[in-house]
């Protein structure tokens, strides 16, 4: 098929990754700029994303940003913040309708492009600073998202053991940082965020489907003429490579769910990436691995039960929603899967279910043009960026020694449960 | 064998719609240059059908709540192996879901096709159910049923549900309680499967790297002839006013969440896709991102990037959803309110009402890059009785007085109903 990614560099720090493809009916921009995650910054940085996508020099409020996007046709550009291993990524995204669906003459590409440059580029600066109201504005609504944090529980007790598993290290650090930083940012911190930002974020632009890369790549390169961009790198991710000993945290919610957290170290190669995501997957991956058979189908203990590797930080977690008494029974039947995996003691049948399943996925992955940026802002760290094609070629490769190899790298380190009081009222 | 082809200029798409000899409804669209394929394989029956009446019996059955769901779980089994234990031989990644008014299973696969329907459509045609395996299913789907008690977003929908409707069955959970799901049997499973999974009561929608020829040649093989049953869904009693104008709850959140609903009563069953659209539109225009009220609303810190709208209806239910997160949320809803008596009495600009237009015109062009979404979009289409292309036909001659005249006929004060959900500390 047509799935080809072709790199180019426009500065120093700053790449471009255009996957072309008339297959769609839109085009798909995204900015992504990473910083390294810090605790003095990581707030500040957060709320700087979202600020930028809310308004410009042009269209300086909300309503009027939201009434342009709305004109060309509801595109939508929309903010970000995640965690690639140890930075802190900051992320703009546009889709909008290729230009043939357009009822007018215009371009609707060209200006979402210039949009979305213009936030970036062009914020609403008066007396040189940002508005009070506006930074206010952003204040609120990060302090409410922080909080609203607590709302999903199945990722908040997944937040909770990452935080405490890596409390030592970068990684432990909220994405979206605290509170009580973001209620002390000004203005004119804001502001200084903004120039850090232009010189030392390490950035990848991805163009996905119809969009001119070449326009894209030339209007970048004239916005950051006198950028001073030699600063623009980023420390490596420290990966703790074996858990010396296993840490037990339990805390209490009044809720009907407990939930199961299982932290575990991996001594991750970058080379073996198909294996290790192999051994995950075969693990608890789809309804074919050792958690889903097992842990839900045949023990009834869960309705979900999973394990996913993070091969950027190195760890691999496990998250189920269980009842709070059945905590020691579901830890040990995980555990027991494990050593399954470890001790070489899985099906044929297994290995080749997860390596088909995984490979085809990968296969049909440049389907939509959300998954393929995402594919490739993920890889935005790496030097070099891999289609899904050649993934699933490398996954077709794995053996069973590859996979009982990995699984002899991975140790467990924290294990954390939220118990649920049982106290939620009607 | 009756195929037609049908093709948007506009959106240079082409669908095929096939009605197969053993009654079911099939599309098929293949999608240039795409590497895999979706398909989706649905029956008319959801959470709400909890009263029917077969047509060659004489009285209608009431069942458990949850029964359709649980129904959905249990056909993955078969007596030998299971579905997924059949797909794992092929690579496709299954799924299924129930809403209120459908179940489906689908598929998606960029190798194998043809081996992945033949599971499909086997496996959906050929119920095993025994005491045990209903047993073991109570535990999975417990768990399923606490996981979302514990869901605020979920619960504050359903509340403002439960708050709007007094008997309607879209009061209650998909899922059913622990309670409901403990009433059911094997028996009771074969019943509704029986009665609801009629060829001609259902739809196979196949969209990506395929051809009609391709579908058919698999249908043929495994499509068996269903018997000649019609089913009729038990009417429920339901008043013109709601059940409650406030329901709270309290959840471990630190933000409240609230859902504002406006009820309509309409004596046909289905509110057509041209009035949804319309609806949609006017909700756009009432408290979508570029509407005074959200300006408002955002300025006085009322509300945050969570708020939003949708208009929601379904076989005997139709209501207006306002939501989202706020400390104050009684003082979100008479905003609302207020707005909306104030948008009848002025009526409605031609500037916001194109703004609002244009976007909903982007947004479902953009629909019909993913494949996912357009097999699912046949599969609803199908159930209301229109077609995929209608909704960019509709919304392109849409005019401002339409839009008002809905406008008019609607958001009866006396009929909101407030759902929030408070923090339990």
């Amino acid at each position: 098929m047509e799935n080809i990614i072709s790199m180019r560099q426009i500065a120093p720090g700053v790449r471009l990754c255009a996957a072309p493809t008339q297959r769609f009916k839109t085009a798909k921009i995204s900015v992504n700029m990473a910083l390294p995650l810090k605790k003095e910054t990581a707030s500040v940085y957060a709320v700087l994303v979202y600020f930028l996508h809310r308004s410009c020099k042009k269209y300086p409020d909300m309503t009027k940003l939201s009434s342009r996007l709305a004109y060309l046709y509801g595109a939508t550009i929309s903010a970000s913040v995640t965690k690639i291993g140890e930075a802190q990524v900051l992320r703009l995204s546009l889709t909008a309708i290729d230009d043939r669906f357009s009822l007018t003459d215009e371009s609707i590409t060209e200006n979402c492009m210039d949009l979305l440059l213009d936030m970036i580029f062009e914020p609403n600066i008066v007396d040189g600073s940002f508005l009070p109201h506006d930074v206010g504005q952003e204040k609120r609504l990060m302090l409410e998202k922080i909080e609203s944090e607590l709302n999903d529980k199945r990722s908040y007790a997944k937040q909770r053991c990452e935080e405490i598993m890596c409390e030592n290290e970068a990684y432990g650090i909220n994405r979206l940082g605290t509170a009580e930083d973001v209620a002390s940012i000004t203005p004119d911190s804001l502001y200084e965020a903004w120039q850090n930002l232009l010189k030392k974020a390490v950035v990848q632009i991805n163009v996905v489907g119809t969009a001119d890369a070449d326009k894209i790549s030339a209007g970048i390169s004239r916005r950051l003429e006198g950028v001073d961009r030699s600063e623009a790198v980023l420390p490596p991710t420290q990966i703790v490579r074996s858990a010396e000993k296993v840490r037990e945290v339990t805390e209490q919610m009044p809720i009907n769910q407990g939930k199961l957290v299982m932290g575990m170290r991996v001594d991750y190669d970058p080379q073996k990436r198909a294996a290790f995501s192999i051994m995950c997957d075969v693990f608890g991956g789809g309804p074919y691995s050792r958690l889903f058979t097992n842990v839900r189908e045949k023990m009834s203990l869960c309705y979900y039960c999973s394990a996913r590797l993070n091969s950027d930080k190195g760890i691999l977690l496990i998250q189920s929603g269980i009842e709070t008494e059945n905590k020691d029974k579901a830890l040990s039947a995980i555990k027991e899967q494990f050593e399954i995996v470890k001790n070489n003691q899985f099906e044929d049948d297994e290995l080749e279910a997860s390596k088909k399943a995984c490979a085809d996925a990968l296969d049909g992955f440049g389907d939509t043009p959300e998954d393929y940026d995402y594919w490739c802002m993920n890889q935005m760290l790496r030097e070099k960026i891999l289609t899904p094609g050649d993934l699933a070629a490398q996954i077709r490769e794995v053996t069973r020694e590859d996979v009982v190899n990995c699984a002899n790298k991975v140790t467990l380190d924290t294990v954390y449960m939220l118990e649920g009081t049982g106290e939620a009222e009607e | 064998m009756n195929i037609e082809k049908i093709t948007s200029e506009k959106l240079g798409e082409t669908y095929y719609s096939i009605k197969h000899p053993t009654g079911l409804q099939i599309y098929v669209m293949p999608k240039e240059n795409y590497s895999s394929a979706y398909a989706v394989f649905g029956t008319r029956y959801g959470s709400t059908d909890t009263g029917f009446k077969r047509s060659d019996e004489k009285d209608f059955v009431e069942i458990p709540e949850g029964t359709a769901h649980f129904l959905e779980h249990k056909l993955f089994e078969s007596e030998e192996l299971d579905a997924f234990a059949r797909y794992a031989k092929t690579g496709a990644s299954a799924n299924a879901y129930t809403s209120f008014d459908q179940t489906c299973y689908l598929f998606s696969c960029s190798g194998d096709f043809d081996a992945s329907l033949e599971i499909l459509l086997d496996f959906v045609q050929s119920p095993y159910f025994t005491k045990e395996t209903v047993d073991k299913e109570q535990g999975i789907i417990g768990q399923e049923i606490r996981m979302y008690q514990d869901e605020p977003s979920w619960q504050v929908e359903f509340n403002c549900l439960r708050a709007m409707y007094k008997n309607h069955p879209v009061r209650i959970d998909i899922a059913g309680t622990q309670e409901s799901i403990a009433q059911i049997d094997a028996d009771m499973l074969y019943r509704c499967y029986n009665t609801f999974y009629n060829l001609k009561n259902m739809v196979l929608a196949v969209v990506g790297n395929i051809t009609p020829e391709q579908v058919l040649k698999t249908a043929d093989k495994m499509l068996k002839k269903s018997e000649d049953v019609t089913v009729e869904k038990m009417p429920h009693d339901e008043p013109y006013e709601v059940a409650a104008d406030y329901i709270e709850q309290k959840l471990a959140v630190s933000v409240p969440l609230f859902m504002l609903g406006s009820k309509e009563n309409y004596p046909e069953m289905q509110r057509p896709l041209d009035h949804r659209l319309k609806m949609s539109v006017l909700l756009q225009i009432i408290a979508g991102k570029t509407s005074p009220l959200y300006k408002r609303l955002f300025d006085k810190g009322l509300i945050n990037s969570s708020f939003g709208t949708e208009y929601f209806a379904g076989y005997g239910y139709s209501a207006s959803l306002f939501s989202g997160e706020s400390a104050n949320p009684k003082e979100v809803a008479e905003e609302i309110k207020a707005e909306i008596a104030s948008l009848k009495e002025k009526g409605i600009s031609d500037e916001d009402f194109e703004t609002v237009r244009r976007k909903m015109y982007g947004r479902e062009i953009m629909g019909f890059n993913d494949i996912d979404e357009l097999a699912n979009g046949f599969v609803a289409a199908h159930f209301l009785g229109s077609s995929i292309f209608d909704t960019v036909r509709i919304l392109r001659d849409m005019k401002k007085e339409d839009v008002e005249k809905v406008l008019s006929e609607s958001f009866d004060p006396s009929l909101y109903s407030l759902s929030v959900i408070l923090p339990n500390n």
